[in-house]
């Protein structure tokens, strides 16, 4: 009876399998506890059809099978086929001694491939009657069942959560079952609500609907799954599954109302005349403390929150394409964990490309007590210049409860090139990122880099205003403007005393010059006459106007003498003189000036300049 | 041979312990460009500590700071950088770019233009500059007066004149600037916060009332000092008292 529920709900669950996926796998099932003697059914399951190896076994005798069933069934959905198979052996053996034993796993061949289903523990009790304590699903152990109290297992009914494990990594997962214990016939009230596992994700799994005996505190009860759920811790401490109530019936023995002494109470008290009657109770679980490990530090790079044992691969969609065309890289993380709250791996696209959001999908499954499946993201991007474009590896991280470490999966890098659109130009028909061109965009900023030429140190705390250098510069300074003062003093002092000398002397000089002059009139030698002549009046103008005689010109000699308040009559007749010399030292005999005349008007205009001449 | 032996021992000593600022430098600078941020700013910090220094050291230092998430380092060290070298460019883009990642945003209260001005002015040069300046409009104001004295001519001794009165104004300028700068370096008046964040005061005792929170890389001006506790000012013009360990003068 038990065993064909059995089937029955691993049927189901391996319909629910083929829904999730296409993934092979085969799952042992047996009654958890049997009697010596007994017969039962050992089956196996699978969504392939396969030659099955039955192991060898020492405690249980194969009596027939293998009995094998099969059906598909194919579905249209969507124009998408869905093909389902599913595939059962069953084979009917018999215990041979008491004790707790292990079915091994079975092999199955399907095509070239070997699958082996999970190993199945079996209570055989004697034929006393009562199995002890085990669960009545494969793989699960009932860590709790040791602490089961006297008190509950006093109680006709009573409700337990068993997870598999009490210690976890976040984001590991583990199955919890809310179970019953009873030894009176009951049910629940209504319909049984989901356990509400505050602070865990869960994923519901089939219940194992076969019940077993399971002795408790010295009574046999009979128990039965009623929940399975796989559950992934969302955050590290000591989560605690609050007590869970529901409402039960059960039946109690109502009878005994009259008074004692009756003789028909003697007789009514015998059970056979109990009257029964139907009695809810409320029923809680006990508070169930879940230690949850927090992940070590020092995650990867690539670490999204991913928990337990994973594949990666990723793929892109081409190589070689045009400008506008769309590309997509897939990446796919398959295997057994917290596979529906993995999060996307970042991935460094080539800039300029228009990338869109990325789509997750997700298919679960599960086998046994795990929750295993593969998520599948795309990130699709629409190319906009052509060229040669590379993705950097992407790599994916995840945190292996198993060993306790991280572990992270790269790929290879992924080149494409992108050839320009025919007939379009670059901008494409669809995608026009202004008329021709495009600005120059910061993809990121950052601060510039470091300078590394050795620069020039100075010594802390030193300022020019401190030192004595910088301040014995002014004095520097000060002091040589003292000296060049002074020797400007001296200098222009002793020009003023050689200007005032030269002026002084002028008229002697000049008078020297005409008695040589003078000299040469009374000999009669003209030509000296007239040169000396000259020669005495540019001499004076030369000292008294403090003049070199090299730049002495008539026109300048003419001006300083008119700035010095000279009369105009005295000048014109220096002009005359000077012209008469001048001429007549190069004339013939005949055309020159009297010498005693000019002597006479040069001493004359000698005097009048002396005395007209204000020096400054 | 005693002598022989501390000699060897005088040039030993600079290469056991670390190299000259030079290999420091070049050393911190390889960390850098090798991703190891702290290490580059422990040399860089060990150069500091032979007693000497750069504009493009402390440069380089505020980068390494904020590649090793002190931003308060950051701007502490670029501020240094721009203090020894206002025309440090990349110093001031850095310092520009690090402030996006402050917390505090703080109110500028209006300053007076004149202020401002002035501020900008004396901004212009480092210390060094304006005392160089000081003294080469000295020196034109010597030479002024010594034309102005000596010329004969008439719009020689005007040039003279004028000349020695604009460079008489230029040397005021430069040399008070200069006076600013060297006593901003001796005394600083103005700091940085170095903790992630700090509870400002308003009295110097941990008993004191907490007026508002500061964070990491806010620029304040220290007023006053009590034991540990300074009296800061911060840009809007609220004042308070913070533990010294929690800023580094500029």
């Amino acid at each position: 009876m038990s065993a064909k529920r059995n089937i029955l709900s691993a049927g189901f669950l391996f319909m629910v399998l083929a829904l999730w996926g296409q993934e092979t796998a085969f799952v042992a099932s047996a009654p958890a506890t049997v009697k010596v003697g007994d017969q039962f059914q050992f089956t196996v399951e699978g969504n392939e059809q396969g030659s099955i190896q039955f192991p060898e076994m020492s405690h249980f005798e194969l009596l027939s099978g293998p009995f094998s069933s099969f059906s598909s069934s194919t579905q249209w959905i969507n124009g998408k086929m869905t093909a389902k198979t599913t595939a059962s052996y069953t084979y009917i053996l018999r215990a041979t001694s008491t004790g707790d034993f292990t079915i091994p796993p079975v092999k199955v061949k399907v095509k070239r491939e070997t699958y082996e289903t999970n190993p199945v523990q079996i209570t055989v009790a004697g034929t006393s009657g009562g199995g002890t304590g085990s669960s009545g699903s494969a793989g699960s152990t009932t860590a709790a069942s040791g602490e089961t109290s006297e008190q509950s297992a006093q109680q006709p009914v009573f409700l337990r959560v068993l997870p598999s494990r009490t210690s976890v990594y976040v984001g590991e997962q583990f199955v919890a079952e809310l179970k019953v214990y009873t030894s009176v016939n009951t049910r629940p009230t209504g319909g049984l609500k989901e356990v509400p596992y505050e602070g865990f994700y869960k994923h519901s799994l089939d219940a194992d609907q076969a019940s077993s005996r399971e002795n408790v505190g010295g009574k046999t009860h009979v128990t039965q799954v009623l929940q399975r759920h796989v559950l992934i811790p969302q955050k590290a401490g000591k989560l605690v599954i609050e007590p869970f109530e529901s409402e039960w019936t059960i039946p109690r023995r109502v009878g005994g109302q009259q008074g004692a002494g009756s003789m028909f109470d003697e007789f009514f008290n015998d059970p056979f005349f109990d009257r029964y009657q139907d009695v809810p109770v409320k029923i809680a679980t006990r508070p169930v403390t879940i230690n949850v490990k927090p992940l070590p530090p020092n995650a990867p790079s690539g670490f999204t929150g991913a928990v337990g044992d994973f594949k990666f691969s990723a793929k892109l969609s081409a190589n070689q394409v045009q400008v506008n065309d769309a590309l997509s890289l897939v990446v796919t993380i398959s295997g057994t964990g917290n596979v529906s709250l993995l999060g996307a791996p970042r991935i460094d696209f080539p800039p300029d490309h228009d990338i869109y959001e990325t789509t997750k999908s997700t298919k679960l499954s599960t086998s046994g007590n795990r929750v295993s499946g593969t998520v599948t993201f795309e990130y699709p991007f629409v190319v906009r210049h052509a060229g040669s474009f590379r993705i950097a590896p992407v790599s994916f991280s995840w945190f292996d409860p198993s060993t306790g470490k991280y572990q992270t999966a790269t790929t290879e890098e992924f080149l494409f090139t992108v050839a320009k659109g025919e007939g379009t130009d670059d901008g494409g028909q669809i995608y026009i990122p202004g008329a021709r061109g495009e600005l120059v965009e910061n993809i990121g900023t950052d601060i510039l880099d470091i300078r590394r030429t050795i620069p020039e140190f100075v010594t802390i705390g030193t300022s020019p205003l401190k030192s004595t250098v910088y301040w014995l510069l002014y004095m520097l300074l000060f002091v040589l403007f003292l000296a060049a003062a002074t020797i400007f003093r001296l200098y222009f002092k002793r020009k003023a005393d050689v200007r005032l000398l030269r002026n002084r002397k002028a008229n002697k000089m000049a008078k020297r010059r005409l008695r040589i002059a003078d000299k040469a009139r009374r000999s009669n030698e003209q030509d000296t006459f007239f040169e000396e002549t000259e020669k005495a009046i540019w001499g004076y103008l030369s000292d008294k106007l403090s003049i070199e005689p090299s730049s002495l010109s008539r026109e300048k000699v003419l001006e300083l003498l008119g700035n010095a308040g000279v009369p105009g009559e005295t000048l014109t007749e220096l002009s005359r003189i000077i012209d008469e010399c001048e001429y007549s030292r190069y004339a013939p005999s005949s055309e020159r000036s009297d010498m005693n005349t000019l002597y006479g008007d040069a001493a004359g205009l000698l005097h009048k300049l002396e005395q007209n001449i204000r020096v400054r | 041979m005693r002598k022989y032996l501390i000699i060897s021992a005088l040039f030993l000593f600079p290469l056991l312990y670390g190299g000259s600022p030079d290999s420091l430098y070049t050393s911190a600078g390889n960390a850098y460009s090798e991703g190891r941020f702290e290490q580059a700013l422990a040399d860089y910090q060990s150069i500091v500590e032979l007693g000497v220094t750069s504009a493009d050291l402390y440069y380089n230092m505020g980068n390494a700071a904020f590649r090793s998430n002190k931003l308060g380092y950051a701007v502490l060290y670029y501020e240094k950088a721009l203090k020894l070298d206002p025309s440090h460019e990349e110093a001031g883009k850095n310092l520009d770019y690090v402030s996006q990642y402050k917390e505090d945003q703080l109110e500028q209260v209006p300053e007076l233009f004149i202020r401002t001005w002035i501020r900008l002015g004396y901004q212009l040069f480092s210390l060094r500059t304006w005392s160089t300046l000081a003294l080469i409009f000295f020196a034109l104001l010597l030479g002024s007066i010594l034309i102005y004295i000596f010329s004969s001519r008439l719009s020689l001794k005007k040039t003279g004149f004028f000349t020695g009165l604009v460079t008489l104004l230029f040397f005021a300028l430069s040399i008070t600037a200069a006076i600013h700068r060297n006593t901003e370096m001796v005394a600083p008046d103005s700091a940085v916060i170095i903790m992630p964040s700090v509870v400002v005061k308003s009295s110097p005792s941990l008993s004191g009332t907490d007026l508002f929170v500061l964070h990491e890389g806010t620029q304040i001006r220290v007023d006053d000092h009590v034991g540990s506790w300074r009296e800061i000012r911060i840009s809007d013009g609220r004042v308070g008292w913070i533990p010294s360990d929690a800023l580094a003068m500029i």
